[in-house]
C-alpha cells in the first residue's frame, strides 16, 4: 500500500500564473443563454483563463517561479532540483524541466525530469518532490506543476469544453530537520484509463492519417463533437470513481497523521466541477468554509488545480499562521491521492497574469 | 415519493421547473442530460447516504423504479 510519511521537507511556498484572457460561459457560442447560466450554476464554473496565442503552460510555470524565487530571496543559482508536472510539455523529447533549469538560470548541478500525470499530479508530484528532497537532502526544490487544459479539448465538445482553464504554479520545499512530517497516499486503477483520454498523439495512436482529426459523435453527449487528438471525459464514470475512491484515500491519509477531519484547516481538492466536489467534501465530513474553490473563475485547470485553489483561496491564511492542509486530486488515470501537509506562515505571492 | 420528488427539485438544477409525478420518465426529458445525471447522482448520495451507478439510474422507467433502487441500497 502507498501510504506513508516524510521527515523532514520544509514546505516554503506556493504561487500561481493564469493568462490575462478570460473566457466567459456565457459568451461560449454554443450554449444559449439559459444553458449557459444552468451550466455555471451546476458546475460551479463562470469564467476561466485562455492561454493563447502560443502561451503554454511551462511560461505560466515559470513565471510563477520567478515570483515565487523573488518572494522568498531565493537566487536561481541556488537551485537543486526541479520537477515539471504536466501533460502539456513543451515538446515529446526533450523533458521540459531540462529547458526550465535554463529558462530559469538554475544551475548545472540542479536535478530536473518531468511527471506526466495530470488531476492527482499535484499530489503525485508532492509526493516525489519531498521523497527526494528527505532522502537526499536537497535544500531547494521547486515543483513547477502546468497544463493548457483548454487546448485538450475543441470547442465542439460541448459536453465538456466549457469546463477548463489554463494555469501555471510553483511550489518551494527543501531539507530541514524542523520540519512537521508530510503524510501521503497514492492510488491507481488502469482499468479505468479510457474514462479520460486523449488517444491520439501518442505511440499506440500516431497522428499518421486523417482519422486523428476527423470529428465523431461523443459517446452519451448529444451533440457534442470530438477528434482524435480531443480529450474525451466521461462525466458519469468519473463521478462514481470519486464517490467510490476518494473518501477512503482521505480517511487513510488522516489516520496516518492522526487527524479527525475537524482538525483540517483546509481541505484543497482538485477542482473538478461542484457537483463532484460538493460530494466528496460532503462524504470525507470537511466544513463548506473549509473547502475553497478556484474553479468559479479559472475553470477545471487540470494538475495545477490544488496549488492554484491555495493561493486563489487561501492565500492571507497560508501567509499568516500555521495551516494543516488535506490535499486530494483524482482523476485521468485513473490515478488519486492525498496529503496531509503542515506548513506555517509560507510565501504565497499573489496570482500572476500574463 | 414526496420526499425523493422534492430533493430531485431542489437539488437537481434543471428539474426545478418540470412536474414531476411518480410515473415521469425522467430520464427521457427533454431537460435531462449529463449535467441532471452527475445531480441526480450527489442527490442521492448526500439525502440518502447510498452511491448509485450512472447505468442504473439510465435503466430507470420512472421515479418509482428510482425510489426501489435508492431503498435496494439503503
Amino acid at each position: 500500500m502507498a501510504l506513508s510519511h516524510i521527515a523532514s521537507v520544509k514546505y516554503y511556498g506556493v504561487s500561481a500564473c493564469v493568462p490575462k484572457t478570460v473566457l466567459r460561459v456565457a459568451d461560449y457560442e454554443k450554449y444559449t443563454p439559459e444553458k449557459a447560466a444552468l451550466f455555471s450554476k451546476q458546475t460551479g464554473i463562470v469564467e476561466r483563463r485562455w492561454a493563447k496565442d502560443g502561451l503554454i503552460a511551462s511560461d505560466m510555470c515559470l513565471k510563477a517561479a520567478q515570483d515565487l524565487l523573488a518572494d522568498l530571496k531565493w537566487d536561481p543559482g541556488s537551485l537543486d532540483g526541479i520537477i515539471f508536472v504536466s501533460q502539456s510539455m513543451d515538446y515529446p523529447l526533450p523533458a521540459t524541466a531540462c529547458i526550465l533549469q535554463n529558462r530559469l538560470g538554475a544551475p548545472k548541478s540542479c536535478l530536473a525530469f518531468d511527471i506526466g500525470m495530470g488531476c492527482s499530479g499535484y499530489v503525485y508530484g508532492s509526493a516525489v518532490a519531498a521523497s527526494m528532497v528527505s532522502s537526499m537532502r536537497l535544500k531547494r526544490l521547486l515543483l513547477l506543476v502546468g497544463d493548457n487544459a483548454i487546448s485538450f479539448l475543441t470547442p465542439e465538445s460541448t459536453s465538456s469544453y466549457p469546463l477548463f482553464g489554463d494555469a501555471g504554479t510553483a511550489t518551494a520545499m527543501g531539507f530541514d530537520e524542523q520540519a512537521p512530517e508530510m503524510f501521503f497516499d497514492l492510488n491507481t486503477d488502469g482499468s479505468g484509463y479510457h474514462h479520460i483520454i486523449r488517444k491520439y498523439g501518442g505511440f499506440r495512436h500516431p497522428i499518421d492519417g486523417p482519422e486523428a482529426f476527423e470529428f465523431k459523435d461523443v459517446p452519451d453527449a448529444p451533440g457534442a463533437k470530438m477528434r482524435g487528438v480531443d480529450s474525451y471525459v466521461a462525466g458519469a464514470p468519473i463521478m462514481e470513481f470519486a464517490m467510490r475512491e476518494v473518501k477512503p484515500s482521505v480517511l487513510r491519509v488522516l489516520g496516518e497523521a492522526g487527524l479527525s477531519p475537524e482538525q483540517v484547516d483546509f481541505m484543497f481538492a482538485h477542482q473538478a466541477n461542484r457537483l463532484i466536489n460538493e460530494t466528496v467534501r460532503k462524504m470525507a465530513k470537511i466544513a463548506p468554509e473549509k473547502h475553497p474553490y478556484s474553479l468559479t473563475h479559472y475553470g477545471n485547470t487540470s494538475a495545477p488545480s490544488i496549488p492554484l485553489t491555495m493561493v486563489a483561496g487561501a492565500a492571507q491564511a497560508l501567509r499568516e499562521r500555521s495551516v494543516t492542509s488535506l490535499l486530494t486530486g483524482f482523476g485521468v488515470g485513473l490515478s488519486w491521492g492525498s496529503a496531509v501537509i503542515r506548513t506555517r506562515q509560507i510565501s504565497c505571492p499573489p496570482i500572476a497574469e500574463i | 415519493m414526496e420526499t425523493l420528488i422534492e430533493n430531485l427539485k431542489a437539488n437537481v438544477d434543471a428539474l426545478e421547473d418540470v412536474e414531476l409525478t411518480a410515473q415521469t420518465d425522467f430520464v427521457h426529458l427533454p431537460q435531462w442530460d449529463s449535467l441532471a445525471l452527475l445531480s441526480t447522482m450527489a442527490m442521492i448520495a448526500s439525502e440518502y447516504g447510498v452511491n448509485i451507478e450512472s447505468q442504473a439510474i439510465a435503466g430507470c422507467k420512472n421515479l418509482v423504479d428510482l425510489e426501489t433502487l435508492i431503498n435496494s441500497k439503503r
